[in-house]
């Protein structure tokens, strides 16, 4: 095989060596970089221009990683889905599969710069998996160019240099590849190890109280997946299965620790963050924070008592993708340090947010963060949604109350499978047994 | 699968990977040392480093005989476009084995070293050093 293509890049020259690059970039199961070594050697007795080599290896590499990403980006989700909610692997438990996602999640860039030049086989999967996670292309274009640079030097350069040694310094860099693969199975193993020891110790800790007692009472099943009929459980939601095996600083108990952000301009979404307090304090810390300035909610006083007609004005005309993401940025600029803040203090396991104009600071601030925490909107309207919430659609999961925004949120392009129809939670006084007789209600009211 | 048993799992798991990191080391090191070799081999003109994916002019370049001699010994023209492909490419032409072809440019670089003494790239390399070591015998002779 390999003889074949050294045969071609001979024959074609840059058109051959494009074209295999880009298809081993593909994920193809051939050796692109192997091709590189060999028209370097070559570049060494004037066969090649080494500059013409360096561009045609470059811009080959990032086009097939491009397409690579694509695909995922188009079949990837659906498959991932579709693994994850039923056991079609016997040794791969769903859970199992989410948590590999998270943890891509986290370290994507190196995953992207380092597959690129040290352990190339793993170029293909990852572009594949950059994709169906949804990583935002910009910034794997940026690792794609920089990983692709050096993923083209060192070849063409070791080529150059050893010239008519190539093959056996490909091998030495083969091998390397390989103690680079070989030592990070170990690495995982041992963590995945060393997270099992601690949770078994964990568990012979708290013994038959506490968390899992928490879990038979809300019938969790063999893998930790929430039963059907869960409050928050249309689908699965992992990240709060996650959020419940991690310990928050706060209150240093086993009990995690869940941020609701909030914005108090408007009470609705206050009432909905204490609806989900009530239902959700029963297993979990929550914190309530509103991360804007005073002067938010002390200009939003004054427009909703005086100047109504102003504050549907722009309601309306900030009602719209551009006008929406300008506004939502801007926000950011200030509200992204103060949420960063919040989850340097708080440390939380999960947060939820119930406002719109915190949802994408919120965002930007976990992405940033070192430590990134699940993210959850909960939409908090029941007929239609402002745009402000759709300017971000990279949440970990959407909390539709109806099916008009479960439908308005799929159709501004959120993912099926971040988004769980809900309900709307209610705070718990509604829902107690009433301590008086209408009448006598009625009559306190007078 | 109960804890225990995925603990073990996990615990085999990890000597396989362990085995594995061994293995590639020993592997990335036999690398080195057959690096060392053929580079050595390579240098000081050892006809056995010659490889399938050499062209005629590669193989002049690092073995030192003229581009025409080969050709001439290989019945190619100059002009022949196989003059720049590669041995495989030359062997799947002649309809022989890219062994045999490899097997004949060992000769015919050891028959032109045998008729020209010194291009061979040892000699070549080593020519200095002996050159520097006879220089200080001359100068006595002298006085």
């Amino acid at each position: 095989m390999n003889s074949f293509f050294i045969m071609a890049l001979h024959q074609y020259g840059y058109p051959a060596l494009w074209a295999i690059v880009f298809i081993a970039a593909l994920g193809a199961p051939i050796s692109g970089n192997l091709l590189l070594y060999a028209a370097g050697a070559f570049a060494a007795f004037d066969d090649f221009n080494l500059l013409v080599l360096f561009i045609v290896a470059v811009s080959a590499a990032v086009m097939g990683d491009g397409v690579s990403y694509l695909i995922g980006w188009k079949l990837g989700n659906p498959l991932l889905v579709w693994f994850e909610k039923k056991r079609r692997w016997r040794f791969v438990s769903p859970i199992a599969l989410a948590r590999g996602r998270l943890y891509f999640r986290k370290r994507a860039a190196w995953a992207i710069f380092l597959s690129r030049f040290f352990i190339v086989v793993l170029g293909g999967p990852i572009n594949w998996l950059a994709g169906a996670e949804r990583y935002p292309y910009r910034r794997f274009l940026l690792w794609d160019v920089s990983g692709q640079i050096l993923g083209a030097i060192i070849p063409l350069g070791v080529g150059y240099v050893f010239a008519a040694s190539w093959s056996e310094a490909e091998s030495i860099f083969g091998a390397l590849s390989s103690v680079g693969l070989a030592f990070l199975a170990a690495l995982l193993v041992s963590l995945a190890l060393v997270r099992k020891i601690r949770a078994r110790r964990r568990v012979s800790v708290v013994g038959g109280n506490g968390v899992l007692q928490l879990e038979m009472a809300q019938g969790v099943d063999e893998d930790g997946l929430p039963a059907p009929g869960d409050p928050l459980s249309g689908n699965t939601l992992l990240e709060e299965e996650q959020a419940c095996e991690n310990e928050g600083p706060v209150g240093k108990t086993t009990r995690p620790t869940l941020l609701i952000l909030i914005s108090r301009s408007g009470g609705g979404h206050t009432n909905l963050a204490q609806a989900l307090q009530d239902e959700l304090g029963a297993f979990c810390n929550v914190l309530i924070r509103d991360p804007q300035s005073a002067l938010v909610e002390r200009s939003y006083t004054l427009l909703s008592r005086r100047f109504v007609k102003v504050l549907t004005w722009q309601f309306s005309l900030t009602d719209n993708k551009i006008a929406s993401w300008s506004l939502q940025s801007l926000l950011a600029l200030q509200g992204r340090k103060q949420i960063a803040r919040l989850l340097d203090e708080i440390q939380p396991q999960l947060i939820i947010t119930t406002h719109a104009l915190v949802s994408y600071s919120a965002a930007r601030a976990n992405e940033q963060s070192a430590r990134r925490v699940p993210l959850v909107f909960q939409l908090t309207d029941l007929e239609r949604l402002h745009m402000t919430w759709f300017v971000e659609k990279h949440a970990d999961a959407y909390l539709a109350p109806t099916r008009e925004i479960f439908a308005q949120a799929l159709a501004q392009g959120i993912a099926k499978d971040h988004l769980y129809l809900t309900g709307r939670p209610v705070r718990s006084q509604f829902l107690a047994p009433a301590t008086c007789t209408r009448e006598d209600a009625l009559a306190a009211w007078d | 699968m109960s804890e225990r048993a995925k603990l073990s799992y996990l615990c085999v798991l990890l000597l396989l990977a362990l085995a594995l990191v061994g293995l590639s080391i020993a592997n990335a090191l036999q690398a080195v040392n057959a690096f060392q070799q053929e580079r050595n081999a390579t240098k000081a003109g050892d006809v056995d480093t010659i490889r399938p994916w050499m062209t005629i002019h590669v193989i002049s370049h690092v073995y030192h005989i003229p581009e025409d001699y080969l050709d001439s010994s290989l019945q190619m023209a100059k002009a022949n476009p196989l003059h720049r492909a590669t041995l495989y490419e030359i062997a799947s032409h002649k309809r022989q084995p890219v062994d045999q072809l490899i097997r004949t440019l060992k000769h015919i670089i050891l028959s032109y070293r045998k008729e020209h003494p010194g291009s061979s790239p040892s000699v070549q390399l080593l020519r200095p050093r002996i050159s520097n070591f006879l220089a200080p015998v001359s100068g006595e002779t002298k006085v």
